[in-house]
């Protein structure tokens, strides 16, 4: 039996999917879209985290940690170097406050369908249901089809969230398991798509098609980052989309927000969109505008 | 008013822009206030050794009208009071009862060098007089001396008046009767003529009973029409110089109605309203009853015959509602719909609909509009409230029927038709409409008991004795030994408390017979016995608990850390907690960063449950066990006392820092519940409901989330609470940045309303304190 790789659980999750839902991410994603709002679940393998915020100085991760990874000045400045960490753990351990912490829990799926099954009369009462996310969770593909098998036979709604990037087959074997795919579309151009996310986006369009195919219901999730995708000829083709498959039953608009750096600084990681801001109300009204203008479909409030 | 209740009082300004007049401008000039209170005095005296009826008459029937304001530009009915330094109640004011004097405003008034010398002596031999003839002197005074130690620890400043605020204390007893549900069905039925028919009546049926008892209620009756005609002829005085035609007809109508309730009962909506509130202020009851039910008829046949429409309904009920904010009763003024057990279900559920309505459109703090739901309830009923809560009204409060009644029915020992009666007082104590007295009396603040329980009996300044153990942390072998001490304290002192309350009971019943009570309270005129003297069905009280979760989640930090893993040691943590964390920093972080209740986690929720039966166990034992305390219970409800208690508590092992707030009610600390919405609910349910006599939580949601996604998200939320056993949600629908921004510009916030606890409040009104507590409760 194959353990999940689990970066965060959470409860009452309003955004992945219908109704109420506890979400799940896994870790490890095949992708590497620069805007990422999830920076500590690119890697597959465990990473340190450090919450400045909560540290209170007290020096006990630099006494314990064999790596050095920790050092506090006279000054009282907590410098991390992450690239030394073996994610042996014995910092967060001793660390009184939770500044510190690991990224990345293996966790039987026995394990986290406890965790989901708690809520189910929310649920079954709301329409809602477990939603997997990532990460991409088809990169753990073994656990993520015990987990949802386990879950359908316990009754429960599944979301998967995808990016699309994975191998056709898997997504062939997994679809049964699944009720709901809230599948990524990020760039139209290919060239683009390279550049902002480091492959093109043959193999997700292909993906789309198939499960288009299988009839499967889609809810088509399409982050639009100013500068980078908020094109006419994106919102053109999301629109198209629309139109062509039966199956997608909504588009949704993830407007860009900025909460990615704090969190790629928590894993030591640099942000290359730091300077770019969250898109606010009216503009994200502007945005929905302009794709119903193209004809765009099923267009949802997310 | 003469008299700052422990909360801010609003200050003339905060009306300004609102259609209430401020209740604040005294009638009597000081003269006549001087006047007064020497005659009132003298009255006091002169019957001071007749039947508690009479004399409770006579010192009534002495205050009015005097104590009466006029009528106010915008008000449709009659019924504003002013509370003096001195007088008689038979509720309370500021958590006194009975006799009762404002020895502030007379120590400020002798010491007043623009007062006459002659005037300054009168003030001071009132003083010198009443000091030893207040009801909470009496109380006071005949207190168990070892009693005093645990209930006051030195909290009497001058032997006058019990200082609660002030000083450190694990628990304590009030002396009052609060939480009056009044029979407004039989008032309206039969009139005041009717009643004083039934009066004589009864007294024939009963020649065994003592004639004073019937006598003293006839008198108060008598007080009552004296006042309805005083403000016939107020209203006669405003006519003479009123051009206005509108107006005038409503003080004419104003002056017929008072008057014809003097010698016949209600017929119109607009009489029956004017009865129930005169009634009211009288009988000094602050709680208004099923008024959906009681008004319903009247509702209904005044709209069939075209006398009045639902927008002319609106504006009758919108002048009672401003009735009711002036008296700033922040903490009762209950008005119940819906719910079992009503006698005109389906008229009274579109009159509920109408006062919903009029609770959003006056938006304010009062009065605590209560829903009780049911099973095949009206779905219009849900919706309205709903929309209510969503434009941040914090009302209605949502009860359900189906998961109160069987623990009602057990805790008070009563059949399933009475429990229908059920009625959440003030911040939300459970009693029985008209039938059983339940006075929340007693308090018991556990994070003191706990502080007893770990540092030899006293409080964190090792000055003040909370516990009778000499026990430290350092003496306990492991945690059991240590549950076993606190389970110890707790039972000691709600005994010790609940046989003070009882006490003040029956200093009460020496005292006053509560006439106006009796009419209205099923059994007394049958008993020829007042309401907590045997008179009513049953008579009881229940003893008010503070900061359980702060202390639960106290306690699972103990066992954790302490016994169980041993990551600091039993000394260390005392003094830390001395300390207030000071030179503790570390293990303070561990405290913090321990599980904490309301993210259903199971282990530091069983805690919770485990504090939660204990404690309803122990107080649920003490019924029958003293006078008046039929039936004795465990409500966890809190005010802004959470927040006031915390103030005298030291630190505790949950991480809260001295004089922090404790937990408010059955919540989480304020922000520690980190797991979702979901999870907190399920962490609420796990405590059991059929042993106590009331319980509330907060829950916080933006406007996004409750307005936005309600039939998909908050429906099936609350669906699924109230589906698996839920008693009760105080809803708040307000914006993090709405109470950031409040706090830095208050002037531009005056109508943000939050729930503290058992009341609303204007946001901007509370102190600093209480706010912070609001801000830091975890946003949905």
């Amino acid at each position: 039996m194959a353990n999940l790789r689990v970066f965060d659980l959470q409860r009452f999750a309003l955004h992945d999917g219908p109704g109420i839902r506890t979400t799940v991410f896994l870790k490890g994603c095949p992708l590497d879209c620069v805007w990422c709002h999830n920076p500590e679940s690119k890697r597959y393998s465990r990473q340190l985290g450090y919450l400045e915020k909560t540290c209170i100085r007290c020096g006990r991760c630099e006494e314990i940690c064999p790596q050095k990874v920790h050092h506090i000045s006279e000054d009282g400045v907590h410098t991390v170097n992450f690239s030394a960490c073996l994610q042996c753990g014995k910092c967060v351990d001793a660390c009184p406050g939770r500044a510190l912490k690991i990224f990345g829990k293996d966790l039987p799926h026995e394990e986290i369908l406890k965790i989901i099954l708690r809520d189910r009369d929310f649920y079954q009462r709301s329409g809602g249901g477990m939603t997997v996310s990532g990460g991409e969770p088809m990169m753990q593909f073994e656990g993520l089809w015990e987990l949802l098998r386990a879950a359908k036979q316990e009754g429960i709604h599944v979301c998967l969230d995808t990016s699309g990037q994975a191998d056709p087959e898997k997504y062939r074997q997994i679809a049964d398991l699944v009720d709901i795919f809230l599948f990524d579309y990020k760039i139209t151009d290919a060239k683009l798509h390279r550049q902002y996310i480091g492959t093109d986006n043959r193999r997700i369009l292909d993906n789309l098609d198939l499960l288009c195919g299988l009839k499967k219901d889609i809810f088509l999730r399409c982050p639009i980052i100013p500068g980078i995708n908020d094109t006419e000829e994106h919102y053109r083709a999301i629109a198209k989309l629309s139109g062509k498959y039966d199956a997608i039953r909504q588009v949704n608009v993830m407007a860009y927000h900025d909460m990615a750096k704090g969190k790629a600084e928590q894993i030591g990681m640099p942000y290359i969109l730091a300077e770019k801001k969250t898109v606010e109300r009216d503009e994200k009204r502007q945005i929905y505008e302009k794709l119903k203008e193209y004809g765009c479909l099923h267009l949802q409030e997310s | 008013m003469y008299w700052k209740e422990a909360y801010k009082i609003r200050e003339k300004a905060s009306y300004d822009g609102y259609a209430t007049i401020y209740n604040n401008e005294p009638r009597l000039k000081f003269p006549e206030l001087l006047d007064y209170m020497e005659e009132f005095t003298e009255v006091c005296k002169a019957c001071k050794e007749e039947h508690p009826a009479i004399r409770e008459a006579r010192c009534l029937d002495a205050q009015f009208p005097q104590i009466m304001l006029g009528i106010m530009p915008n008000d449709l009915f009659c019924g504003r009071e002013d509370i003096f330094p001195l007088g008689m109640n038979a509720q309370y004011i500021n958590s006194e009862w009975g006799f009762a004097m404002n020895f502030d405003w007379f120590d400020e008034k002798i010491a007043d060098e623009t007062i006459s010398k002659a005037d300054r002596r009168r003030l001071a031999a009132l003083r010198e007089y009443w000091k030893d003839h207040t009801s909470t002197k009496k109380f006071l005074t005949e207190m168990d001396p070892v009693d005093k130690i645990y209930m006051i620890t030195g909290g009497v400043s001058d032997g006058t008046v019990l200082d609660l605020a002030h000083f450190p204390h694990a628990a304590t007893a009030l002396q009052r009767v609060a939480g009056i549900f009044l029979d407004y069905h039989k008032l309206l039925d039969y009139g005041l003529p009717g009643l004083l028919g039934l009066i004589d009546e009864k007294q024939a049926e009963h020649p065994e009973n003592d004639p004073n008892f019937y006598e003293g209620m006839r008198m108060a009756i008598g007080t009552i029409k004296k006042t309805l005609l005083w403000y016939a002829e107020e209203a006669d005085k405003l006519l003479e110089t009123e051009t206005d035609k509108r107006r005038r007809a409503d003080l004419e109508e104003m002056a017929r109605i008072n008057r014809k309730l003097t010698v016949e009962k209600p017929s119109t909506f607009r009489e029956a309203i004017q009865l129930v509130i005169i009634y009211n202020m009288v009988d000094g009851a602050r709680e208004w009853g099923r008024m959906d039910d009681y008004l319903a008829l009247y509702y209904k046949r005044d709209l069939e015959s075209g006398l009045i429409d639902e927008e002319e309904a609106i504006r009758l009920l919108t002048s009672f509602w401003q009735l009711m904010i002036v008296k700033e009763q922040v903490t009762d003024d209950r008005v119940i719909v819906g719910g079992l057990g009503r006698k005109y279900p389906k008229e009274a559920d579109e009159l509920a609909l109408v006062i919903m309505e009029v609770s959003r459109r006056v938006h304010d703090i009062v009065p605590q509009l209560t829903l009780r739901m049911y099973k095949g309830m009206d779905q219009r009923l849900y919706d309205k409230a709903m929309d209510v809560i969503g434009e941040g009204c914090t009302f209605p409060m949502l009860y359900q029927d189906e998961n109160i009644i069987p623990g009602v029915r057990k805790v008070f020992g009563i059949s399933y038709e009475e429990a229908l009666g059920w009625m959440p007082l003030g911040c939300g104590e459970f009693t029985i409409d008209h039938r059983i007295i339940v006075s929340p009396n007693s308090v018991l603040n556990m994070a003191n008991v706990l502080w007893g329980t770990i540092n030899g009996g006293y409080d964190s300044t090792g000055k003040y004795r909370l516990t009778p153990n000499d026990t430290f942390l350092t003496d306990y072998k492991n945690f059991d030994e240590l549950w076993q001490v606190y389970c110890d304290n707790v039972e000691y002192l709600t005994d010790v408390s609940a046989r003070n309350h009882s006490r003040g009971y029956e200093i009460i019943a020496r005292d006053m017979a509560l006439n106006l009570h009796n009419i209205l309270y099923d059994g007394c005129m049958d008993a020829g016995k007042g309401v907590i003297a045997g008179g009513c069905v049953k008579c009881g009280g229940s003893d008010e608990i503070y900061g359980i979760v702060t202390c639960s989640d106290s306690l699972y930090v103990l066992k954790k850390l302490v016994f169980e893993d041993k990551v600091i040691s039993a000394e260390t943590m005392l003094k830390a907690l001395r300390a207030d964390f000071s030179g503790y920093e570390a293990e303070r972080a561990m405290m913090l960063s321990a599980d904490k209740f309301g993210n259903d986690l199971e282990e530091v929720d069983n805690m919770m449950k485990a504090v939660h039966e204990m404690v309803c166990e122990k107080m649920l034992a003490i019924s029958g066990k003293y006078y008046g305390l039929d039936c004795f219970g465990m409500v966890n409800i809190n005010n802004r006392d959470n927040t006031t208690y915390g103030r005298n508590t030291g630190a505790t092992p949950d991480g809260r820092r001295a004089s922090a707030s404790l937990t408010n009610a059955n919540n989480p600390t304020a922000g520690m519940d980190r797991n979702g919405v979901t999870a907190f609910i399920n962490s609420l349910l796990k405590a059991r409901n059929d042993i106590h006599f009331g319980v509330v939580q907060n829950m916080k949601f933006s406007k996004e989330t409750f307005n936005g996604q309600r039939k998909s998200i908050i429906y099936p939320l609350m669906d699924s609470y109230f589906g698996r056993g839920g008693t009760q949600a105080m809803i708040n629908v307000v914006g993090r940045e709405d109470l950031e921004n409040a706090r830095r510009e208050p002037d531009k916030y005056a109508n943000l309303i939050v729930r503290v606890g058992g009341f609303s409040a204007r946001y901007v009104e509370l102190a600093d304190d209480v706010q912070l507590d609001i801000l830091n409760r975890t946003l949905n």
